[in-house]
C-alpha cells in the first residue's frame, strides 16, 4: 500500500507542472494578445480622476455619427465625442433641458417658418486640429441626405433618418453660416439638430466610412483614445474643448446588459458609475456608502393598444377599464419604487402636461362595471400582451407583466405574457401590428422617452408614419394629428406646448394607451463622484463631473 | 495515417456544408427583422428598404446561402452592418478571448480530474474515492451559471477578490484575475467528466487480466502502473478532446455571466440581433474547431493505443 | 459547462474505451442469456439489475429522492396553501424561515415553497420529455441506420453529425429563438440538441450486436429484418440507451434552466427554476438564500438523476 503513494505524488507533480505551464502559457498568450493602451483604472494627467462606467447596453455604441444602441449611445459616447449645432441644458435639473447654442452660436427661423438660418461659432476645432465651418456642416448633411455624395453613407443615414426627415435643402452662405429650409412649416428644426453629429471631414475621407468608426473623431469634451467592440471605450479629455476642458480626466465605458451584473461591476470597485443596477439593492447601496439618484425625466412605459380590430377598435370603454384595472402603486412597490404611477404620457411637471385631467386612477368597481358596459363579462376577454425582456431602456419588464397580468385577472380578463427579444419588438414597430406576423397580439409593450423632444411624439400618435404608412398600433384620430401638426408650426414654445397639452388631454380622454409608469432614472454612484447632475433628460452633461477629492 | 486524415478531411466537408445550411434555415425563420435595430421607428418604407436591399434580405434563400458560401469559400466571411466590422475580424477577436479561457479551463479541469480520478481509481471504495466520487457528481449536476453567480456574489461582490468580468490583458496580473471566476465556472464540469473517466478507465484496467500477467511477469508496481496509466488514458483523451471541443466553442453562459468577449457571447448576441452574416461565419469557425479537436483525438488516440488504429481507418 | 455533457458521454470513438476483456465479458454474458427463451432471459435481467440496484445504497436514496421531488411536484396543491403565481407585494423579498414563508418570498411577494413545488412539475417535465422522446426517436434512428449501414444508414448519422458537430446549448439557442419562448419550445430545442448522441449511442450499440453469430442466426432462419430488429437487436441495446439517457436527465434540466436563464425558455410568470433564479439574481446581495434556492433544487434534481443514473448502469453492469 505504501508504495503507492510514490508514483501517485509523481502524478501529482506532473499534474502541476502541466498546470502551471498551461497557464504560464496563457498569461504569455494573454499578455500578447490584448494590446491596446495601459491600465484604465490609472487617472490620466491632471486632476478629475476617471470615470468607469457600466452601461446598460448590450454592446459599446458605435461612434458614428449618429451612435447606435439608440439614447444610451448619444449619452454616452455621441454627446461625448461630438456636438451638434444645438445641445440640451443639462447642466440644471429644474425644467425640462432644451436646446440651447453649440456649434451654431445662434440660429434664427424666418417668418415663413420653412427656413432657418445657423450661425455657427467659429473658434471650434476638431480633435485632429482641422476647423470646424460650414463645409463641414454641409459634408455631415451630404453624408446623410445626398445618395450621390461621395461619403454618403447608408447605414448613417438610415439611421439618422428621424432627425433630418424635415430638411429640404441646405446650403452655406458663408464659411460660418448654414441656411437649410424645411419641407414644410417647421419650429422644431433645433430639436432635430442636437441629434445630427458633426465629425470631421478629414477623418471620413481618409478612412472611409467603413473603417471610420476606429477613427472617430468631433469636435466634442473628450476624444476616443480607445474603441475595442464589444468590450471598452475609452474617453480622453479634449483640453481645447470650446466650451472650456471638462473636469474629468477619462470616462471609461463598459457594456453590461444585466442589472445583476452591473450591480457586481459597482460592488466590487470595477466601476464607479452603474446605470439601473437591480433596484432591490438600493437600500443596501445606500447604506453602504453609494451616492443614488432618483428624479423625473421623460421616460415611461406606456402600453399601445392594437387599434386595427377588436377588441380595441371603437371600444374607449373597453381601453378605460384595463385603464383603471392597473394597480400602479402595486407595481412601484414591486420594483422598489424606482419608478412612480402614471396619469398621462408625460410626468406632471412637463411643459406638455395636460392640466386638469386626472386620468386614471386605481378602481376595481369603475374598471368591471366598464368592463360589462363594453360588452365584456368576466372570463370572456383574453389578450396577448407582446413584450421586450430585455434592451436598455425597458425598466422592469418581467417583474411588472407579472403584475399587470395579475391586475387584469382580478377584473376578470385573461392576458397571455408573450415574451420576445428587443429585435422583435423593433421589427412590429416597423412592420405594424396589421401585418400578418404580428396581428394575434393584442396590446404592445412600449417604453418612449416620453416627452424628451417633442419631435418623438410623431410616431406614437400621428395616424401615418413617413412614407404613408398607417401608425404602427393602429391609432388614427384626426384631432391628434391636428393638434401634434399645429403645435410643429408655431414659433412660440408656449404655443407648441398648448397644443401639445391639447393632444395629450385628447389622448388620456381616449385612453389610446396602458398610461402605467414613470421611470425614475435609478443611477448609482461611488460617493467620490461629484458635480453631476440628475437632468430631467435620458442624457448626462459630463463636463461638470469630476472623481475624487475636490 | 495521411490517408486517414485526407479520409477524415473529406468526411468533414459535407458536415460543415450541411451545418451552415442547417443553422441557415434556422435563422432565416426566426422571428424578427435583421434591418429593425439599424432604422429608426419612423422609417419609411423606402428607407427600410434600401438597408434590406444591402443586407441581402430579399434575394431568394437558396441564391443567398450560395453567395454566402462562396464568398466563404474564398476566404471573405462578409461585413457585419450591425457591428459594422469585418465578420473575420469579430470572429478573430472572439476566438482568441474564447481560446484563452477554454485552454485553462480545459488544462485546470482536465489536470484536476486527472488528478482526482487517478486517485480515486487507485483508491477504489475508500474514503478518498467516496468524496472524489461526490465531488464530481456535484460537480456534474450544478449549472455552471448558477455556480458563477454564487461565485460572483462571494469573491466579486463580497470579498472584492476578483472582477466581476471583462477579459482584461493589460498585464499579466489583472488577466490571471479576470481569469479566475469564469474558468472556475466553466471548468467544473470538465474536472467532473475528466476525474469520472479516468477512475472508470484505472479501474477497469486494474481488474483486467493482463495487470496480473504482468505482474506475474515479475514488472513492478511503478512499471505496472505505467502500462495501467497508458491503457486508461485512451477514454481520458477523448472525453477530453470532446470537452477541449466544447470549451473552444465558447460557453454562451459564462461568457455572458462573466463578459467575457467569446465565441459563445458573440453568437449569442449575434442571434439576438438577427446578424445572419455573423451567426453563419461564428457557426461555421465552432463546428471547424470540433471536426479538428476530434481528428486530433483520433490521430492521438490511435498513435497510443494501437487496438484503435484498426478500429478508425 | 452544461453544454458539454452531452458530448462528453458520447465520444467519436465510442467503444474504444472497452477493452477486449470486457468484449469478452460482455459476449460471454449475452451468449448465456440467448441460450435461455427469450421471455424469461429479458425477466429475469431486469429482475436481476433491480435486484442489483437495490442493492446499492445511493442509487436507491438518489432514486427516492427523484421519486419525493415527483411526488411533491405531483401534489403540490396539498403540500402549500399558497398560489405560486399570486404574490402579495407587501410581502415581498421575506428571508428563508420568515413566518408563513418557510422558504422566503420572491420579487413578487410569492411563496418560495409553492414555486418551487409547482415549478419542480415544469422543471421535471423539461428533464424527462425530452429525454424520453429522444431517446425512443434517437433509437430508432441509431438502429435504423446501424442495421442497414448502406447509403440510407450513412446519410442518416451523417445528418446526426452534423447536429452535433456544435455545442448543446449553442443548438438549443438557435432553435430556441427560431420557435420563440415557452416551455414546449424548450422542450422541442432539446429534443433535437439529445437525439444525435442518442441515436450515435444506439448505432455503435447496433453495429456491435449485428455482427455477433445469433444474428447471422436469425437471419439464417428466416426472420424479417424488421423483426430481427424487434425481438434481438432492440433488447440489446435498450440497456445501453437506458443508461445513457438516465444520465441525460440531469443535463436536460440544466440546458432548459440555462435557456430559461438567457430569456429563452419558459414564459413568467411560470415557476420554472431557470426562470426564478434568473429573476431573483437582482436580489442576491438582499435575500441570498431565497436566490439559491431554485439553483438548490436544479442541482438536487440534477445530482439525484446522475446517481440514479450512476446506480443503473452498476446494476445493469453496462460498460457505457
Amino acid at each position: 500500500m505504501k508504495r503507492r503513494s510514490k508514483p501517485a505524488r509523481g502524478m501529482k507533480r506532473a499534474a502541476l507542472k502541466l498546470t502551471s505551464l498551461l497557464l504560464f502559457i496563457a498569461v504569455v498568450a494573454t499578455a500578447c494578445g490584448g494590446g491596446g493602451a495601459g491600465s484604465s483604472a490609472e487617472g490620466g494627467s491632471g486632476s478629475g480622476g476617471t470615470l468607469s462606467i457600466a452601461m446598460s447596453a448590450a454592446n459599446i455604441p458605435f461612434p458614428s455619427t449618429p451612435p447606435n444602441q439608440g439614447y444610451e449611445g448619444y449619452r454616452f459616447v455621441g454627446n461625448n465625442i461630438y456636438d451638434g449645432l444645438t445641445r440640451l441644458d443639462l447642466d440644471q435639473d429644474k425644467t425640462l433641458p432644451s436646446p440651447q447654442p453649440a456649434l451654431a452660436e445662434s440660429w434664427t427661423m424666418a417668418p415663413d417658418l420653412t427656413t432657418y438660418t445657423f450661425k455657427l461659432r467659429k473658434d471650434v476645432k476638431f480633435h485632429d486640429g482641422t476647423d470646424f465651418n460650414a463645409d463641414a456642416v454641409i459634408f455631415q448633411l451630404d453624408r446623410l441626405k445626398d445618395p450621390e455624395f461621395e461619403y454618403y453613407s447608408q447605414t448613417d443615414a438610415a439611421n439618422a433618418a428621424s432627425a433630418v426627415r424635415y430638411i429640404d435643402t441646405w446650403k452655406k452662405t458663408d464659411d460660418y453660416t448654414v441656411v437649410m429650409t424645411t419641407t414644410q412649416k417647421y419650429t422644431w428644426l433645433q430639436w432635430d439638430m442636437l441629434s445630427v453629429y458633426y465629425p470631421s471631414p478629414a477623418i471620413v475621407k481618409q478612412y472611409g466610412n467603413q473603417d471610420y468608426n476606429q477613427h472617430a473623431t468631433g469636435t466634442g469634451p473628450f476624444t476616443m483614445t480607445k474603441y475595442v467592440d464589444g468590450e471598452i471605450m475609452e474617453l480622453t479629455r479634449n483640453d481645447s474643448y470650446w466650451r472650456g476642458a471638462a473636469k474629468l480626466a477619462k470616462i471609461v465605458l463598459y457594456p453590461q446588459p444585466e442589472a445583476a451584473s452591473r450591480l457586481s461591476m459597482l460592488q466590487s470597485g470595477e466601476v464607479n458609475w452603474a446605470e439601473v443596477p437591480s433596484p432591490d439593492a438600493v437600500a443596501q447601496l445606500k447604506t453602504d456608502g453609494y451616492q443614488v439618484f432618483l428624479g423625473k425625466y421623460p421616460h415611461g412605459i406606456m402600453p399601445r393598444f392594437n387599434m386595427f380590430r377588436e377588441p380595441f377598435k371603437d371600444n374607449l370603454k373597453l381601453r378605460q377599464a384595463l385603464n383603471y384595472a392597473l394597480d400602479r402603486e402595486g407595481t412601484a412597490a414591486l420594483i422598489n419604487e424606482v419608478g412612480y404611477p402614471a396619469k398621462q404620457w408625460v410626468y406632471e411637471g412637463h411643459p406638455d402636461y395636460a392640466p386638469d385631467n386626472p386620468g386614471y386612477s386605481y378602481d376595481l368597481a369603475k374598471a368591471k362595471q366598464l368592463l360589462s358596459e363594453a360588452g365584456y363579462g368576466p372570463g370572456e376577454l383574453k389578450l396577448n400582451f407582446g413584450y421586450t425582456t430585455g434592451g436598455s431602456g425597458n425598466m422592469f419588464p418581467d417583474v411588472m407583466m407579472q403584475k399587470l397580468q395579475a391586475d387584469f385577472k382580478a377584473i376578470g380578463v385573461e392576458v397571455t405574457l408573450k415574451p420576445m427579444e428587443w429585435t422583435v419588438l423593433l421589427s412590429i414597430g416597423l412592420d405594424g401590428l396589421n401585418s400578418d406576423k404580428w396581428d394575434d397580439i393584442d396590446v404592445l409593450w412600449a417604453s418612449p422617452a416620453a416627452g424628451m423632444m417633442p419631435t418623438l411624439y410623431n410616431s406614437a400618435y400621428m395616424s401615418k408614419r413617413p412614407g404613408g404608412q398607417p401608425n404602427a398600433t393602429g391609432l388614427n384620430d384626426a384631432k391628434i394629428d391636428e393638434y401634434l401638426t399645429k403645435a410643429s408650426q408655431q414659433a412660440e414654445p408656449a404655443d407648441q406646448h398648448k397644443y401639445l397639452q391639447r393632444m395629450m388631454d385628447q389622448t388620456v380622454d381616449q385612453a389610446y394607451f396602458l398610461f402605467w409608469m414613470h421611470d425614475l432614472n435609478l443611477r448609482v454612484m461611488a460617493p467620490e463622484i461629484t458635480g453631476y447632475v440628475h437632468a430631467q433628460s435620458w442624457w448626462v452633461d459630463f463636463t461638470t463631473i469630476s472623481v475624487g477629492e475636490n | 495515417m495521411l490517408r486517414l486524415i485526407i479520409r477524415r478531411i473529406g468526411l468533414a466537408i459535407p458536415t460543415l456544408i450541411g451545418v451552415s445550411i442547417i443553422v441557415f434555415i434556422l435563422m432565416t425563420v426566426v422571428p424578427g427583422s435583421p434591418e429593425a435595430g439599424l432604422v429608426p421607428e419612423d422609417a419609411t418604407p423606402e428607407e427600410r428598404q434600401a438597408i434590406r436591399d444591402q443586407l441581402g434580405l430579399d434575394d431568394p434563400l437558396p441564391l443567398r446561402y450560395v453567395d454566402w458560401a462562396i464568398a466563404a469559400l474564398q476566404g471573405d466571411l462578409g461585413h457585419s452592418q450591425q457591428r459594422r466590422r469585418e465578420v473575420a475580424d469579430l470572429l478573430t477577436q472572439a476566438w482568441g478571448n474564447t481560446f484563452i479561457l477554454a485552454l485553462v479551463s480545459a488544462a485546470f479541469g482536465i489536470a484536476l480530474g486527472l488528478l482526482l480520478g487517478y486517485l480515486a481509481g487507485t483508491r477504489r471504495g475508500k474514503i478518498a474515492d467516496r468524496f472524489i466520487s461526490v465531488v464530481s457528481l456535484g460537480g456534474l449536476s450544478i449549472p455552471s451559471f448558477f455556480l458563477a453567480i454564487i461565485l460572483l456574489g462571494i469573491f466579486a461582490g463580497g470579498l472584492k477578490w476578483f472582477p466581476s468580468g471583462g477579459a482584461s490583458f493589460d498585464d499579466p496580473i489583472t488577466a490571471l484575475r479576470s481569469l479566475v471566476l469564469p474558468v472556475l465556472s466553466g471548468s467544473l464540469i470538465t474536472m467532473a467528466i475528466t476525474a469520472r473517466v479516468t477512475r472508470a478507465g484505472i479501474v477497469d484496467v486494474f481488474g483486467a487480466d493482463f495487470v496480473e500477467t504482468l505482474r506475474a511477469k515479475g514488472l513492478t508496481e511503478f512499471e505496472v502502473r505505467r502500462h495501467v496509466l497508458r491503457n486508461a488514458l485512451s477514454p481520458v483523451l477523448t472525453t477530453s478532446g470532446v470537452q477541449i471541443g466544447a470549451l473552444l466553442g465558447g460557453s454562451v453562459l459564462v461568457e455572458t455571466i462573466f463578459r467575457w468577449p467569446g465565441m459563445g457571447l458573440l453568437l449569442y448576441n449575434a442571434i439576438s440581433a438577427r446578424d445572419l452574416v455573423v451567426v453563419q461565419g461564428a457557426t461555421l469557425v465552432i463546428a471547424l474547431t470540433f471536426v479538428i479537436i476530434n481528428l486530433l483525438v483520433d490521430l492521438l488516440q490511435a498513435a497510443i493505443d494501437p487496438r484503435v488504429r484498426g478500429a478508425i481507418a | 459547462m452544461s453544454q458539454a455533457t452531452v458530448p462528453v458521454l458520447l465520444p467519436t470513438g465510442f467503444g474504444s474505451d472497452v477493452s477486449n476483456a470486457d468484449r469478452e465479458e460482455a459476449r460471454r454474458r449475452r451468449d448465456e442469456w440467448n441460450a435461455v427463451d427469450q421471455s424469461v432471459r429479458s425477466q429475469s435481467f431486469w429482475r436481476d439489475t433491480g435486484k442489483r440496484f437495490l442493492q446499492n445504497k445511493t442509487g436507491v436514496a438518489a432514486a427516492a429522492t427523484v421519486l419525493l421531488l415527483a411526488l411533491a411536484a405531483i401534489f403540490a396543491p396539498w403540500l402549500t396553501p399558497y398560489d405560486p403565481l399570486l404574490g402579495e407585494p407587501t410581502d415581498r423579498l421575506q428571508n428563508i424561515g420568515s413566518p408563513g414563508h418557510i422558504l422566503g418570498t420572491d420579487e413578487q411577494g410569492r411563496d418560495m415553497w409553492a414555486r418551487v413545488l409547482y415549478g419542480g412539475r415544469l422543471s421535471l417535465a423539461a428533464g424527462f420529455i425530452p429525454t424520453v422522446v429522444a431517446a425512443v426517436v434517437g433509437t430508432i434512428i441509431g438502429v435504423t441506420s446501424g442495421m442497414l449501414r448502406g447509403v440510407v444508414g450513412t446519410v442518416l448519422m451523417r445528418f446526426m453529425d452534423m447536429l452535433y458537430a456544435f455545442p448543446a446549448i449553442l443548438l438549443a439557442i438557435a432553435v430556441g429563438s427560431s420557435l420563440g419562448p415557452g416551455l414546449t419550445n424548450t422542450i422541442i430545442a432539446v429534443t433535437i440538441v439529445f437525439i444525435p448522441p442518442v441515436a450515435r449511442v444506439a448505432e455503435q450499440a447496433t453495429r456491435r450486436v449485428v455482427v455477433q453469430e445469433f444474428i447471422e442466426a436469425a437471419h439464417l432462419s428466416g426472420a424479417s429484418r424488421f423483426r430481427i430488429a424487434r425481438s434481438q437487436i432492440l433488447p440489446n441495446v435498450l440497456n445501453d440507451i437506458i443508461v445513457y439517457a438516465s444520465g441525460l436527465v440531469g443535463v436536460a434540466m440544466i440546458i432548459a434552466a440555462s435557456l430559461s436563464f438567457l430569456g429563452l425558455g419558459s414564459a413568467p410568470p411560470a415557476p420554472e427554476w431557470g426562470y426564478m433564479l434568473n429573476s431573483l439574481r437582482g436580489s442576491l446581495y438582499t435575500t441570498p438564500l431565497v436566490t439559491i434556492v431554485p439553483g438548490f433544487f436544479i442541482f438536487l434534481t440534477s445530482v439525484a438523476f446522475n446517481m440514479a443514473s450512476d446506480a443503473l448502469r452498476e446494476a445493469m453492469d453496462s460498460r457505457l
